[in-house]
């Protein structure tokens, strides 16, 4: 009998508090629509790792080692970065550079959308994390889960349960942050300025030769990110290579599928309540939304400082959809375009700046892992 | 200043150097290859 409610008696507030947080977690996944593919099984994940002597972790009971499940995956998957270069795979196959290519000029906004990533990086140094920490809360403005994973499990892997947390809730909330930090820096005149569009076709010898050269750009300026860009270039010749569709298929669906699932459960590792309930979870989670508000003002404000110097105006929220969170960001853009003006129709560019801030994140991320190597 | 927030300001330096510098890069092979492989109308 001692045995069967030996569970129930071991457990700590800690550990309930966790479970709680593991259910809010899976409530906002299918309830609220926030990035379930992630939230559900992380949620689920957070459980499972929170009961005592839980068998899912590694445990050394009478002085024998038994292997958990999520500690196998965590070694095979997280440790060697494997999982979130496998999405990249897929998510290289998702992305179509077209808008991006027909209009390159877009490339600058993903560039300076990525301000919030290093202005996170001085909050949190300031607030007494190590540089390396800082770096690693600084990526979830990124707004890309599987590089603020890969940075941070290679920087700071006792903080990646918090961070993975941080930016897949963020970017699920970027219709909510956006708009609120575009209008902190906009006027409504702004607001309504036209683009007329004006895109070049893109020839397919462009579109293939594309991803190539970018990782040969990658390999010799930040040789450190060639893993995230590499993967993620990979999945996109998958996709416009014209011979491979099958896998490019594959890509986009089965393998995505399959890694997304493995992934959240595997992060729950860190949800266990000693490495998760601390003051330094809730500052992380602080300095998330900061990134995430500061990546918008910093795009916005670099095409208010274009404008300066343009004939053709660029209405300026096309600078915040440089986040890396596609295509959500672009879509935010446009709907409050046309929240101003039912006839202004921004998309086509919000949709290269916010495929730029795909590449600008990546980039990011291997320059921020050079810093340090 | 705080050492680790001197490492801070550096960091953003180097990184928002860096990125403005490759993006600028790909830029110019976006408008490089538009142009070797221009389609004809």
């Amino acid at each position: 009998m001692e045995t069967l409610i030996q569970g129930m008696t071991a457990i700590t507030i800690q550990q309930v508090i966790m479970m709680i947080i593991g259910a809010i977690l899976m409530y906002l996944g299918i309830k609220k629509n926030y990035e379930p593919t992630l939230l559900v099984p992380m949620g689920l994940g957070t459980i499972l790792v929170n009961f005592p002597m839980t068998g899912v972790l590694t445990q050394t009971i009478n002085g024998q080692k038994t292997e958990g499940v999520l500690d196998v995956l965590f070694n095979a998957g997280i440790s060697t970065e494997l999982f979130p270069l496998l999405i990249f795979i897929g998510i290289g196959a998702m992305i179509d550079f077209g808008p991006l290519l027909s209009n390159p000029f877009m490339l600058l906004f993903g560039a300076a959308a990525q301000f919030g990533i290093f202005f996170t990086v001085i909050v949190a140094a300031f607030f007494g994390f190590d540089i390396k920490e800082a770096a690693s809360i600084g990526i979830i403005g990124a707004a890309d889960g599987p590089t603020s994973i890969f940075v941070s499990n290679q920087l700071a892997p006792n903080l990646l349960g918090p961070i993975a947390i941080a930016a897949y809730s963020y970017m699920a909330l970027v219709p909510i942050i956006q708009p609120m930090a575009i209008k902190l820096v906009t006027t409504k005149h702004e607001r309504r300025i036209r683009m007329s569009y004006q895109a070049e076709a893109v020839s397919k010898q462009t579109r293939i030769l594309f991803p190539i050269i970018i990782t040969l750009i990658a390999g010799f300026v930040a040789p450190v990110s060639l893993p995230l860009v590499g993967f993620l270039m990979f999945g996109n010749l998958l996709r416009e290579c014209g011979v491979l569709d099958r896998l490019s298929n594959t890509a986009q669906n089965e393998l995505v599928n399959i890694v997304s699932i493995l992934l959240g459960l595997t992060i729950s590792v860190k949800m266990t309540a000693n490495e998760f309930l601390n003051i330094q979870t809730l500052m992380i989670i602080a300095f998330g939304l900061v990134a995430f508000i500061m990546d918008s003002i910093g795009g916005v404000l670099f095409a208010k400082l274009l404008n300066l110097f343009r004939k053709q105006k660029i209405n300026p929220m096309i600078g915040a959809a440089g986040i890396s969170a596609f295509p959500m960001s672009s879509r935010v853009i446009q709907q409050m375009a046309q929240a101003e003006d039912k006839q202004n129709f921004v998309l086509m560019y919000a949709v290269g700046a916010n495929v730029s801030g795909q590449i600008g994140s990546v980039i990011a991320g291997g320059l921020l892992l050079a810093f340090f190597s | 200043m705080n050492e680790t927030v001197i490492q801070g300001f550096e960091l953003m330096l180097f990184g928002m150097a860096g990125i403005f510098i490759v993006l600028f890069l790909i830029y110019l092979v976006c408008i490089i290859l538009n142009r070797i492989f221009s389609v004809k109308k």
